[in-house]
């Protein structure tokens, strides 16, 4: 029969999904709060650490075509460890799928529908996602084919409208306070860029897995440069020191915009309407690669039934935090096991594997 | 598996039927128009401060559906009390119906009220998802209250009057300040900087546009006339139509006025430290053609060398004059010159950022001002 | 054995079978039929003047069991027994009078080819080949029907289509258990391959031209004996927005009305459900000028905006089915009165709002620029689940709504190909033939998603211009 693999253009588009969800609205008053004017600057910075990240892991990918990193662990490192990673991996993907929901339905709320229970919101997102996730890799890529572009596309649209209101003279000076702030900023910047990861579990479902690195670093590419578009046009139209006291700066410079004439009039709804899927796109790899990890430890033939046995757990992730600071808390939290598990696992994977086959050859 | 997103969609559906949470149908809200926020004097044992007033439409009476002759078509409610908040709750024990502020098109504040610093006022409206950054907002002298009672000629809402004129006279003459929304002066007050807000004069069937309320951060320190604002337009280069210039003929004659119509104004600020102190060269330049004679039907180039050299005296005297004035009486830059020295001398900025009115006294500027006449119009 | 007497009890109680004597030249025959099949002109003209002229050597194919005349007699044939020896043969019979080559009357074309297919499979079949005349093209007939024995015919090119898709079908049909097949409808659904999505599995046609270029495609026609619309497998999610017109005419144009085709469609999925959503949750996202008409026309409206589209929509919904049961000319009509007086005394009556006329007359004219009849049911059914979304959770509701829509799409398959193929994943070859018609000489290859033999439409090498 005709298979259904991932082509290279899917993997960009997946880790583009993955990478780009809530963060868009709130990554330049994170980064802008700590960098001040010279953001964009940390945002380039953070995407080379991405790259140089995503490149170990389709390093060690290739190393080991047809498999994911939840069978080269524990052959690399032992079972135990193996065991404590993908759990930690497991840990990591649970509470960020919860926290994501968590945030898209504050915003929701507090955007689209005041009184509406978020708890609706919640699931009305998890359906989706479940529904996606259930039907496999191969779906989930295609739905990321078809709406990341138009999304992206829409909200490139949107941003050219607030030109007008922009003053780049803002952006200025350069470098003014020197690298000091720059490298405070660099954590939770690194933070928006995390999502790639995501990669160490589907590369296997590839049609050219070889192509995953140039796949990945594209993706990243682009995410990189969405955000520093997104920064600068903050940045340029709402000045440093407003973008640390807005919340959601990016829907705020949307809000400024008033198009005449046109039957919707405030772009700041098609805003809403890019920012949704943006969000439950991100929702979805995570809930599939937690599925992954979890039927697979277990010897499952299918992630299907894990899949749905999640979602009261991430439901529970994702009401449990009191107020929108604390879910911040808990993504934070989320955040750092991820940078964590970014920062160590590969580098020691394949410094386990470039050893084993010195031993082997020796 | 099939049948187990069944069960989830069918645990999910009723959830939705029973809902509709959020769901107000257009009729039933009360759409917003204007507000206006005056300061309640204190009486004794009373804790209200602000004196709110909202100005509600009927778009039924708009539309002239309804004959019945109690409904109007425009509603002005007050309400008073401690925080905006409360107004508005308050006023709801009026309005039968909900009101509506993501249509609200402009912010008046009374004088009054500007004085004592309109930011603890605004902060509602930076921090409700129902208000847009874009909603306008003006300085009233007098009550902000009586500009929404204004009966308009040739518009039925007032607030969209009053709206309508800023946009307009924004455009067609340099005599208000650039148009301010409540995002931008959230802009320029949390970065430190001071702004210039339009000021209207009210009277009853109509309301005056022109001149500018100095904004010291928040607080009205003072106000400009529409001369003044002029001069602040031609500094800061941002007006694309319509200043006019009128010179005097040196040689006489009846009207003996010459009228330079100007365009695209655009000006640049040069930053310099100069023995410690900031040195600002502001160079204008400017675009302009004939608009009424004065050349005695006979437009030659050195009648118009003459004229332009005229009118750049002018222009740059009234500058100067402006800047001395904002810097001696009120020590407040409103010109953007500390933004300036940010971008371009950073070095001085950090040190000097906190005591920068202070040192905007003393500062150095210079004024050069050029404008080009292009055209004469169809006519010699 | 006895023939007449064993074919006669098979028969018992249906008056419309005949056996009658005849003596030719001092033999005698018995010829056994179903007058309902077969023209007794013809039997008297062609098939007793054959016997005359040599009735030693009956000039007919000999048969040798029962159940195998009565098939024969039931297919319209004439089974003939030499009363002498009990030797018996099948003469062919002519055939009724069938409902002669007509104008299709569902899928008017203003250009191309004109003729339709009519209810029997010979004759569909003889379209077909009439118009392509190389034994590459392969014709497999095979019964289907527990009970009708149903004829069903699988048409390919030989060469073009995939073998993998080829088996697909194949092992579907042969799967066919029904007691009766009376339509194409019947075996789509049987094959289909998810039986719970409201989007069509196959597309139907009734023009031979277009089974013709579906083949040429790489796709597969199923043919059923007694109906006059042909099944094509595999589709795609894209197929429903093009018409062979579109080949037809130059590519500007037709491209030009790809693009309406897919915006009506995308209004008369949503606008409905953008009302609601916008009318009870956000008119803020209005202009204030409208926000206040539009308030000014709902005043007198006492329903929520859901109930009045709800109302609005079922209404035109019915209008629709009866205008479609009715005859025709009444039935537009029917359709028109009903919709100018029904629209124009709720609007007066204050039920429901101008607005929504308009919004749900927009919707009804876009809802048909969707070619094919059954893709656009499933938009139009699709619009109540998502103006219930709309009415419930307002924009949010509909972008949930359109992402399920979405999620459900891209999981689907036909016959192993991907539904929304090539949209996602992109087989930027084939978006040549999307949203855009590309001009003639771009449209090189054959669907890159179907995986066609022979990739190759033609050789633009070839093409010359004199000057």
């Amino acid at each position: 029969m005709i298979k259904d693999r991932l082509t290279t253009s899917q993997i960009v588009v997946q880790l583009f999904a993955a990478m780009v969800g809530v963060g868009i609205l709130t990554l330049p008053e994170t980064v802008g709060a700590k960098a001040g004017v010279d953001s964009w600057i940390v945002i380039f910075a953070a995407g080379f650490l991405a790259m140089v990240a995503v490149s170990i892991m389709a390093y060690l990918g290739n190393r080991f075509p047809g498999k994911s990193i939840i069978h080269y662990a524990p052959t690399l490192i032992g079972k135990i460890l193996g065991t404590i990673v993908l759990l930690a991996f497991l840990l990591y993907f649970l509470m960020f799928v919860g926290t994501v929901v968590r945030i898209s339905a504050d915003v929701t709320k507090l955007f689209l529908l005041d009184l509406t229970p978020v708890e609706v919101i919640i699931i009305g997102m998890l359906t989706i996602s479940s529904y996606l996730v259930l039907h496999g890799v191969n779906a989930i890529a295609r739905f990321n084919e078809f709406i990341q572009p138009l999304a992206l596309l829409l909200l490139l649209l949107v941003l050219t409208q607030t030109i007008r209101d922009t003053d780049f003279g803002r952006i200025l000076p350069v470098l003014g306070d020197g690298i000091q702030p720059l490298m405070h900023a660099l954590p939770s910047t690194f933070f928006s860029f995390m999502g790639f990861e995501i990669l160490l579990f589907i590369q296997p479902f590839m049609e050219q897995p070889r192509g995953a690195q140039r796949a990945a670093l594209i993706s990243i590419g682009a995410t990189m440069i969405l955000y520093v578009i997104v920064t600068i046009l903050c940045i340029a139209v709402l000045g440093k020191s407003e973008v640390t006291l807005v919340e959601y700066p990016t829907l705020a410079i949307i809000k400024n915009i008033e198009v005449p004439g046109a039957f919707i009039e405030r772009l700041d709804s098609i805003m809403m309407m890019v920012w949704i899927p943006f969000a439950v796109t991100t929702v979805v790899m995570f809930h599939y690669c937690a599925s992954l990890i979890a039927s697979q430890m277990l010897g499952l033939q299918e992630h299907r039934v894990i899949a749905l046995y999640m979602i009261p757990l991430v439901f529970l992730i994702a009401v449990l935090p009191r107020n929108i600071l604390e879910v911040d808390k808990w993504s934070k939290w989320a955040s750092w096991l991820g940078v964590s598990l970014i920062a160590v696992v590969p580098i020691w994977l394949v410094l386990v594997y470039k050893w084993k086959k010195r031993r082997k050859s020796a | 598996m099939k049948r187990r997103a069944l069960l989830l969609l069918s645990a999910v559906l009723p959830l939705l039927l029973s809902g509709c949470w959020d769901r107000v149908e257009i009729q039933e809200r009360l759409f917003v128009m204007a507000i206006a926020i005056d300061k309640n004097l204190p009486e004794k044992g009373k804790r209200s401060y602000y004196e709110y007033s909202a100005q509600f439409t009927e778009a039924r009476a708009l539309s002239s559906r309804i004959s019945s002759t109690n409904i109007s078509p425009i509603w002005n409610a007050t309400s008073t009390g401690p925080s905006i908040f409360e107004c508005i709750r308050l006023m709801a024990t009026r309005v039968a119906r909900q009101p509506y502020y993501e249509h609200l098109q402009i912010i008046i504040i009374g004088e009054e009220m500007a004085k004592d610093g309109i930011s603890h006022a605004l902060d509602l409206f930076f921090r409700d998802h129902e208000s847009r950054r874009n909603i306008k907002l003006v300085i009233a002298k007098g009550m902000g209250k009586s500009a929404l009672a204004v009966k308009p000629r040739l518009m039925p809402v007032s607030g969209q009057y009053i709206s309508k004129l800023t946009e307009e006279g924004e455009s067609k003459t340099a005599r208000l300040p650039n148009t301010v929304s409540i995002g931008q002066f959230s802009t320029n007050f949390h970065s430190g900087s001071n702004s210039v807000l339009p000021r209207i004069t009210i009277e009853p069937h109509e309301v005056k546009m022109a001149g500018g309320a100095i904004m010291k951060g928040d607080k009205l320190i003072g106000w400009l006339s529409d001369q003044e604002v002029k001069s602040l337009r031609w500094i800061n280069g941002t007006f694309s139509a319509g200043d006019e210039v009128i010179l005097q003929n040196p040689e006489g004659g009846i009207p003996g006025f010459t009228t330079m119509e100007v365009k695209a104004v655009r000006s640049q600020i040069h930053t310099e430290i100069r023995n410690g102190k900031p040195v600002f060269t502001v160079r204008i330049r400017g675009e302009g053609n004939l608009a009424e004679d004065g050349l005695k039907n006979n437009p030659t180039i050195e009648k118009l060398r003459k004229k332009e050299i005229q009118m750049n005296k002018i222009v740059q005297r009234k500058a100067e004059s402006l800047i001395q004035r904002m810097q001696k009486t009120y020590q407040t830059d409103i010109f953007g010159f500390g933004e300036e020295l940010r971008r371009h001398q950073y070095a001085y900025w950090k040190t000097h950022e906190k005591n920068w009115d202070q040192n905007f006294k003393d500062a150095e500027v210079h004024v050069s001002v050029e404008v080009f006449i292009r055209r004469i119009g169809q006519f010699k | 054995m006895d023939w007449v007497s064993e074919v006669t009890s098979r028969f018992s109680d249906s008056s419309d079978f005949q056996n009658s004597m005849v003596h030719i030249a001092g033999e005698s025959f018995t010829l056994c039929f179903l007058d309902s099949l077969v023209d007794s002109h013809y039997i008297q003209d062609h098939i007793l003047e054959k016997l005359r002229q040599n009735c030693v050597e009956v000039p007919f194919s000999p048969i040798s069991t029962v159940d195998e005349a009565v098939s024969e007699i039931l297919n319209g044939n004439l089974l003939i027994v030499r009363d002498c020896d009990q030797e018996a043969y099948f003469a062919i019979g002519s055939g009724l009078e069938e409902r002669s080559i007509q104008e299709s009357e569902n899928e008017s074309a203003l250009r191309g080819p004109r003729d339709s297919f009519v209810e029997s499979l010979r004759t569909n079949v003889s379209l077909i080949r009439r118009r392509y005349p190389d034994p590459e093209l392969k014709v497999t007939i095979q019964e289907l029907g527990r009970r009708t024995n149903t004829k069903v015919a699988m048409l390919y090119v030989d060469g073009i289509v995939n073998p993998n898709i080829l088996d697909e079908v194949r092992t579907r049909l042969s799967t066919v258990d029904l007691d009766k097949v009376l339509d194409s409808g019947t075996i789509e659904q049987w094959i289909e391959d998810s039986w719970y999505s409201p989007f069509p599995q196959a597309q139907y046609t009734e023009r031979p031209s277009n089974v013709l270029f579906a083949m040429l495609e790489g796709r597969i026609a199923i043919m059923v004996d007694g109906n006059s619309s042909v099944l094509i497998v595999p589709v795609t999610f894209s197929m429903l927005f093009q018409s062979p017109d579109d080949y037809y005419e130059r590519w500007m144009i037709g491209t030009a009305i790809r693009i309406i085709r897919v915006a009506g469609a995308a209004i008369a999925l949503t606008l409905p459900s953008l009302y609601i959503a916008l009318i009870s949750y956000h008119p803020g996202m209005i202009p204030t000028q409208l926000a206040l008409s539009i308030s000014a026309g709902r005043s007198e409206v006492p329903f929520p905006a859901f109930l009045e589209a709800l109302f609005m929509e079922a209404t035109l919904e019915m209008l629709r089915e009866a205008g479609l049961r009715l005859p025709k000319v009444m039935g537009q009509t029917i359709g028109i009165v009903g919709g100018l007086v029904i629209g124009q005394s709720a609007v007066e009556a204050g039920i429901v709002s101008p607005v929504l006329v308009i919004v749900v007359a927009i919707t009804a004219i876009s809802s048909f620029l969707v070619p094919a009849y059954n893709g656009a049911i499933a938009l139009r059914l699709l619009r109540f689940p998502l103006m219930i979304l709309s009415g419930s959770l307002g924009m949010f509701g509909l972008l949930l709504g359109l992402m399920a829509i979405l999620a459900h799409l891209v999981s689907l398959k036909s016959f192993g190909i991907n539904y929304f193929a090539p949209i996602t994943p992109y087989r930027f070859s084939d978006w040549k033939d999307l949203l855009v018609r590309a001009p003639l000489i771009y449209m090189k290859n054959r669907p890159e998603i179907l995986h066609p033999l022979d990739q190759k439409r033609m050789n633009t090498q070839k093409r010359k211009k004199g000057w």
